[in-house]
C-alpha cells in the first residue's frame, strides 16, 4: 500500500511538473495544444493526488492532515482545486501558474518528508477538526488565487502584455477569490470557535495562532469592503492581495513551523 | 430646528459607512499585528490571557507591563467600534430592506459578528476561569455562580488500539441543592456544559492519602454568559456565508454586479 501512495504522490508531482512547463511553452509559443496539454496534466495530477488523499483518508479513519507533511499535500490539493476552478470558470490558461508554482513547491517539500501516518490523538478526533482545517485550507488556496491575481493585475497594469488577461477580468477573478476565501475562512473560525469551546472551555485563544488567523479573517473582511471604494478598487486591491498573502504565509508557515502555537506544524 | 436633522443624518451615515468600517478594521490589524509580534517573547505577561477573562488580565497583569500591554486594550476597543458600526450598517440595511433584499447573506454575517463582539464582551467582564483545580473520586465542590454542586463520580481510562491507555474518561454529575441536573462521562471534546459553565477535566492522577490511594482529576471550570450568544452569532454567520456564496453566484450568471465597470 505504500509503494501505491508513493507512486500517486510521485505521478501526481511530476504531471504538475509536466503542467507548468507546458504552461511556460504555452506562454513562449501561444499554440492552443500546449495549453490543453498543460491543462490535462493538471487534471491528471489532480485525480492522482485525489486518489492517494483518499486512499490515507481509507488507511487512516481519518482526513489525515495532522502533521506538516499531511497538511502540505492537503493545502497543495486545494491550490490545485482552486487552479482548476479558476481555469473552468474563466479559462486563463497559464494565468494562474503562479498557482500551481505555489503547489509545486509545496509539494517538493512533501517529497523530502515522511509520509507515515500519525495516529490520531483523542484531542483531534472530533468531525469539527476536519472541517475546520478543510475549510482553513480552501481559504488559504482562494487567498493564494488572489495574490497570484494581484501580482498579475498590477504587472498587466505596469507592462501592459498581451500574454496576460485583460486588466477587468484579473480584477474579477481577484475579487471573486479574496470573496470565496473570506467565506471559507469565516467558516473555518466558527468551527475553530466551536471545537476550541468544547476542548478547552473558551471559543477565542489569546494564542498567537489564534490571533494572527482574527488578523486574517479581518484584514481580508476589509477587502471585502473595500472593493466597493473606488479608491482601492484595481491597482489597490491588487496591492492588498498581496500584502493579505503575507499574513496568511506568516498564519500557516511562520507561527506553525517557527514558533511556539497551540496549532504546531512539526 | 432644521440643522438638525442634518447633523444626525450625518451622525448616522458616518456610523453606518463603509469607509469606517475599512478604517476600523485596517488599525486594528496594524495595531495587533505589531502587539502580537511581542507574544512569543514575553509568555509571562500574555499566556495568562488564556487562563483568566480578559478584565482580570486588564486589571491585574496588563499594568505591570504597559509598553507590552497597551496594544491589547486598543484593539479590543476598535473591534469593539466595528461591533457598533456593522450593527449601525444591519439597522440601516432593515430600514431599506425592500431594495436592499439581494444582500441579506453578507447583513447575516454582519449581524453574526455584532453577536460575537456582544458575547466576548460580556463572557469578558461577567464570567471567570479557573484552571488546574483537584477533585477526587467521590467529593464534590461547589461551583460559582448559581451555588451549583459538582461531583467527580468516577474516572476510567479508556484504552486505544494494541490496550494503549488514550485518555481518562471522567463521570461528572452538577447539582442545584439535591437536585440532579446533568451527568455526563467527560472526555477530550466531549465537556460537561450547563447554562454557560463548561467543566472540562485536563489531567488525572493518584495519590497516597490515609493509607489508600485517591484518585483525583484536574479540572478547568469556566463559565462564560456568553457562550450562547456567541454560538447564536457563529450560526448567524455561517448561515450569511452560504446565503452570501448563493447570491454571489446568482448575481454574477445573471450578470448583476455593477461594481466592475
Amino acid at each position: 500500500m505504500s509503494e501505491l501512495q508513493h507512486g500517486l504522490i510521485y505521478g501526481a508531482f511530476f504531471a504538475y511538473v509536466a503542467a507548468v512547463f507546458l504552461y511556460l511553452c504555452h506562454f513562449r509559443w501561444r499554440l492552443s495544444w500546449l495549453w490543453r496539454s498543460a491543462f490535462a496534466m493538471v487534471l491528471l495530477g489532480f485525480a492522482l493526488q485525489t486518489l492517494c488523499l483518499a486512499l490515507r483518508w481509507i488507511i487512516a479513519g481519518y482526513l489525515p492532515i495532522t502533521n506538516l507533511f499531511n497538511t502540505q499535500l492537503f493545502f497543495s490539493w486545494c491550490l490545485a482545486a482552486t487552479y482548476l476552478y479558476v481555469e473552468l470558470r474563466y479559462r486563463i490558461h497559464g494565468a494562474g501558474l503562479f498557482v500551481m508554482f505555489c503547489c509545486l513547491l509545496l509539494f517538493a517539500s512533501v517529497l523530502t518528508r515522511d509520509p507515515a501516518i500519525p495516529v490520531l490523538i483523542p484531542a483531534l478526533d472530533t468531525p469539527l477538526f476536519t472541517l475546520h482545517v478543510t475549510t482553513s485550507f480552501a481559504g488559504y488556496a482562494f487567498f493564494t488565487m488572489a495574490f497570484s491575481m494581484g501580482v498579475l493585475y498590477l504587472v498587466q497594469r505596469w507592462v501592459g502584455s498581451s500574454l496576460l488577461p485583460e486588466l477587468k477580468l484579473l480584477r474579477k477573478i481577484n475579487e471573486e477569490a479574496v470573496f470565496l476565501g473570506f467565506c471559507l475562512f469565516t467558516l473555518c473560525l466558527i468551527f475553530g470557535g466551536i471545537w476550541a469551546y468544547v476542548a478547552w472551555g473558551y471559543y477565542f485563544s489569546w494564542n498567537i495562532k489564534g490571533v494572527w488567523s482574527s488578523l486574517v479573517w479581518l484584514f481580508y473582511g476589509g477587502m471585502c469592503h473595500a472593493k466597493f471604494v473606488r479608491r482601492w478598487q484595481g491597482t489597490g486591491y491588487a496591492i492588498l492581495s498581496i500584502a493579505g498573502f503575507a499574513l496568511v504565509l506568516f498564519t500557516y508557515i511562520g507561527i506553525g513551523v517557527l514558533l511556539s502555537s497551540n496549532h504546531p506544524l512539526t | 430646528m432644521s440643522k438638525n436633522p442634518s447633523w444626525v443624518g450625518s451622525l448616522w451615515s458616518l456610523l453606518c459607512s463603509l469607509k469606517l468600517a475599512i478604517v476600523l478594521a485596517s488599525c486594528a490589524t496594524l495595531i495587533a499585528v505589531g502587539g502580537s509580534l511581542l507574544m512569543p517573547a514575553n509568555p509571562q505577561v500574555f499566556t495568562p490571557l488564556d487562563e483568566m477573562i480578559l478584565k482580570d488580565w486588564l486589571v491585574d497583569i496588563a499594568p505591570q507591563s504597559p509598553f507590552l500591554t497597551w496594544w491589547v486594550p486598543t484593539a479590543a476597543v476598535l473591534v469593539l467600534l466595528l461591533g457598533l458600526n456593522t450593527l449601525c450598517c444591519v439597522i440601516d440595511w432593515l430600514l431599506h430592506i425592500r431594495v436592499r433584499w439581494r444582500k441579506s447573506g453578507e447583513y447575516l454575517i454582519h449581524f453574526g459578528f455584532f453577536l460575537i463582539v456582544c458575547a466576548f464582551l460580556w463572557g469578558n467582564l461577567t464570567g471567570y476561569r479557573a484552571g488546574g483545580q483537584p477533585i477526587f473520586v467521590g467529593q464534590s465542590v461547589e461551583v460559582p455562580p448559581h451555588g451549583l454542586v459538582l461531583k467527580l463520580e468516577e474516572v476510567q481510562p479508556l484504552e486505544g488500539p494494541g490496550g494503549r491507555i488514550m485518555e481518562m474518561a471522567n463521570t461528572l454529575a452538577l447539582y442545584r441543592g439535591d437536585e440532579l441536573l446533568k451527568r455526563v462521562e467527560t472526555r477530550a471534546n466531549h465537556p460537561l456544559t450547563w447554562g454557560g459553565l463548561v467543566v472540562i477535566p485536563a489531567n488525572a492522577g493518584q495519590v497516597m492519602m490515609g493509607g489508600r490511594l485517591r484518585t483525583y482529576s484536574l479540572m478547568t471550570v469556566n463559565y462564560d454568559p456568553g457562550a450562547n450568544l456567541a454560538l447564536a452569532g457563529s450560526v448567524a454567520m455561517g448561515c450569511g456565508v452560504l446565503f452570501a456564496m448563493f447570491s454571489f453566484y446568482r448575481k454574477r450568471s445573471s450578470g448583476d454586479h455593477p461594481d466592475i465597470e
